[in-house]
């Protein structure tokens, strides 16, 4: 079968090296802390984060409700609303437009990131070491987040990283998050929301940066990719599609719920590996993606019968998620160039199939996931030179499924409500071509100098035969 | 005089038209609380019974749109009262109702329209050119009503003693409602707590 060349990309060779500096690279983004919320309700980060953005029990059910407070009331929101139209004119409703609100204040925050970073990387037999570089910053964003009237609600991200490479360095703009949600329309409450845009979809949600005290969500399961890309473009991952590994971003519709309290449904549509000649989306099939869990113990998901508490991030709590996700990167041709030669690779049909536990037990949190992916990977061979339009003839040589199994596991422990603690192990068995095994820990000590101010100190190190590892000093603010 | 200085003299001006001396007189004061509400302001208490007779005050009850806002946001009347809605703002208001399905139309500053409410009811006022704005008009079987403050606080003096249901409506949570006796001379303290 000759099948012409969509895309072209060289790819590094696949070695510890290259795999633990693209592991980092794409590990989660690193926002979900919004001051603007502290500025609407007049309350400290502390009533939603245990160490921010790391969100306590009620500040998850916050998010869920579409940011807004369980049972929330008129005189808990401080920063009155403007009114686009009285309450008077949903009676005469489909003769006017419904009415709304917008915030009364531009719910703009601003979260900063400096960064003292040290790391040590081998590739193709060379090490690369890089002692105290000061990124400062490392990266600025400009977040917005908030309601419009009882039933919308919206979160915005800018994101400005500094980078290097090279020989180059500045800065890149990305947006990380544009969404914009149906919270509960037609009276359904939290058991339908509807969420348009790019965003971090529930499927990962339970294990990425908002729920976690390390810098970024476990490498092993959000950034391992059997076809990997490089000349500036990525496969996936938050750059226009869902990614071959499990996306800590999409580009997509997402339907979510809650139901009796405790139980959580997700499911949803996006962009798949892309981008194309002409479209995000490399073709015109979309990759799904489905979570559901249920939590035991605990503040319920919806936040009903919320007692607070001086210790509002201790509880006994026990909630398991399962997910899914299938992607079609039929069409997406990439060249990954290895020790074998240049590889021309379909990933025609993906899934990744996993669980997830979050674990409260006063104050120590326990997060561990598990996944299993599978893919089709079609391997081409390039005919002749260029065609009329710049085509390239292929062949089909075969087709061959690889599976991956990846786990990690990370304790969070408050120390003091100043003072916490955390380690990560993860786990990557790839049972393909592409990478070597992989294992990683990550301790982290963070400190809230402030509530909105915090430092920390988080040592990655590969382990086995790799003495690849990254240190980082951070100290973080936003408002 | 202010707004809330003349809903007084009105519902005191249409007590004075029932039988019993003033000097016999009871006075019922109190505070409801607006449950999950930035302020326990603008809340219609009325001290209702059966049987009350009203009569509607000869002159017209304003209600202004002005600063983009109605004011009152809350006007209490009796059943056959004349409202003269007024325009305060150098821009042109509409004011309709849903309830009473009427529509006054758009008028400049200075000007005014009038309409009179036969019916007992709550009458939701709206502004065609300006959606945001809101106003009640309350129109009640008893003259013995009063509007709350920012603290939830009211007064209705000069009561005939009695027994009356006292009824305490805000437009966003429901209505509460309880029993009062008033005796010669004596004041009467409710506290009352209203939520969704």
């Amino acid at each position: 079968m000759a099948t012409p060349l969509a895309h072209s990309f060289r790819l590094r060779p696949l070695v510890a090296g290259a795999t633990l500096v693209l592991l980092v690279g794409l590990a989660g983004s690193r926002a979900d802390a919004i001051p603007a919320f502290a500025r609407k309700y007049q309350t400290s980060c502390q009533t939603c984060h245990i160490a921010y953005p790391k969100l306590n029990p009620f500040g998850e059910a916050f998010r869920l409700l579409g940011y807004r407070m369980p049972d929330e009331t008129e005189d808990m929101v401080k920063e009155e609303p403007v009114q686009l139209g009285a309450p008077g004119y949903k009676r005469l409703w489909p003769d006017t437009v419904w009415p709304s609100s917008i915030p009364g204040a531009m719910p703009l925050s601003v979260d900063t990131t400096f960064t003292d970073y040290s790391s040590r990387a081998e590739e193709d037999g060379d090490t690369h070491t890089i002692k105290n570089d000061f990124r400062f910053p490392e990266e600025i964003g400009a977040l917005a987040g908030g309601t419009l009237g009882e039933t919308l609600s919206f979160f915005g991200e800018i994101a400005f990283e500094q980078e290097a490479e090279e020989g180059h360095s500045g800065f890149e703009i990305e947006v990380e998050h544009a969404q914009f949600t149906f919270n509960g329309p037609f009276g359904w409450g939290p058991a339908f929301n509807l969420k348009v845009g790019r965003f971090a979809p529930e499927i990962t949600q339970a294990i990425s940066h908002g729920h976690l005290l390390t810098t970024g969500g476990p490498a092993a399961l959000l950034s391992f990719q059997p076809i990997r890309a490089h000349g500036g473009r990525e496969v996936g991952g938050h750059h226009g599609g869902g990614g071959i590994a499990l996306p800590h971003s999409v580009d997509g519709l997402e339907v979510y719920g809650i139901l009796g309290h405790r139980f959580l449904y997700s499911g949803g549509l996006a962009n798949g590996l892309g981008p194309g000649e002409e479209s995000l989306d490399a073709n015109s099939a979309k990759d799904v993606f489905g979570r559901v869990a249920y939590k035991i113990g605990g503040l319920p998901y919806d936040g009903s019968g919320y007692v607070p508490s001086d210790k509002n991030w201790r509880e006994m709590s026990l909630a398991l998620g399962l997910f899914a996700y299938r992607g079609d990167g039929d069409g997406f041709v990439v060249r990954q160039t290895g020790h074998h030669g240049d590889e021309l690779l379909v990933d025609q049909e993906f899934t990744r199939v996993g669980f997830d536990v979050n674990l409260f037990v006063r104050d120590l949190n326990v997060i561990a996931g598990f996944a299993r992916g599978r893919d089709s990977l079609a391997t081409f061979e390039e005919h002749g030179g260029e065609g009329e339009h710049g085509d390239v003839e292929l062949e089909l040589e075969g087709v061959d499924d690889f599976t991956y199994k990846t786990w990690f596991v990370q304790g969070d422990y408050v120390l003091m409500p100043w003072l916490h603690g955390a380690v990560r192990y993860e786990w990557l068995d790839p049972a393909s071509r592409s990478a070597p095994d992989f294992k990683r820990i990550v301790p982290n000590v963070t400190a809230l100098i402030r509530a909105n101010v915090k430092a920390y100190l988080e040592f990655q190190r590969d382990l086995g035969d790799s003495d690849n590892y990254v240190v980082l000093g951070a100290l973080r603010f936003a408002f | 005089m202010n707004i809330r200085s003349c809903l007084f003299a009105v519902g005191t001006a249409s007590a004075m038209l029932l039988p019993a001396s003033a000097a016999d007189n009871g006075r019922v004061t109190g505070t409801i609380i607006a449950k999950g509400l930035r302020t326990s302001a603008d809340i219609v208490v009325s001290l209702q019974a059966p049987g009350l007779k009203v009569a509607p005050p000869a002159a017209p009850i304003e209600m202004d749109q002005k600063s983009m806002l109605f004011a009152p946001h809350a006007l209490p009347v009796v059943t056959g009262t004349t409202v003269r809605f007024l325009n305060s703002d150098a821009v042109a208001h509409n004011v309709f109702s849903p309830e009473a399905k009427y529509n006054l139309g758009t008028w400049p500053q200075g000007e005014s329209r009038d309409y009179t409410f036969d019916k007992p009811g709550v009458y939701t006022q709206l502004c065609r050119v300006h959606p945001e704005m809101e106003g009640f008009v309350v129109v009640l079987d008893t003259p013995y009503f009063a509007v709350t403050d920012r603290a939830g606080t009211f007064e209705i003096a000069n009561v005939p003693p009695g027994t009356y249901t006292l009824v305490a409506w805000s437009e966003k949570l429901k209505s509460g409602k309880q029993e009062v006796t008033v005796e010669s001379g004596k004041p009467v303290t409710v506290e009352l707590t209203l939520s969704r």
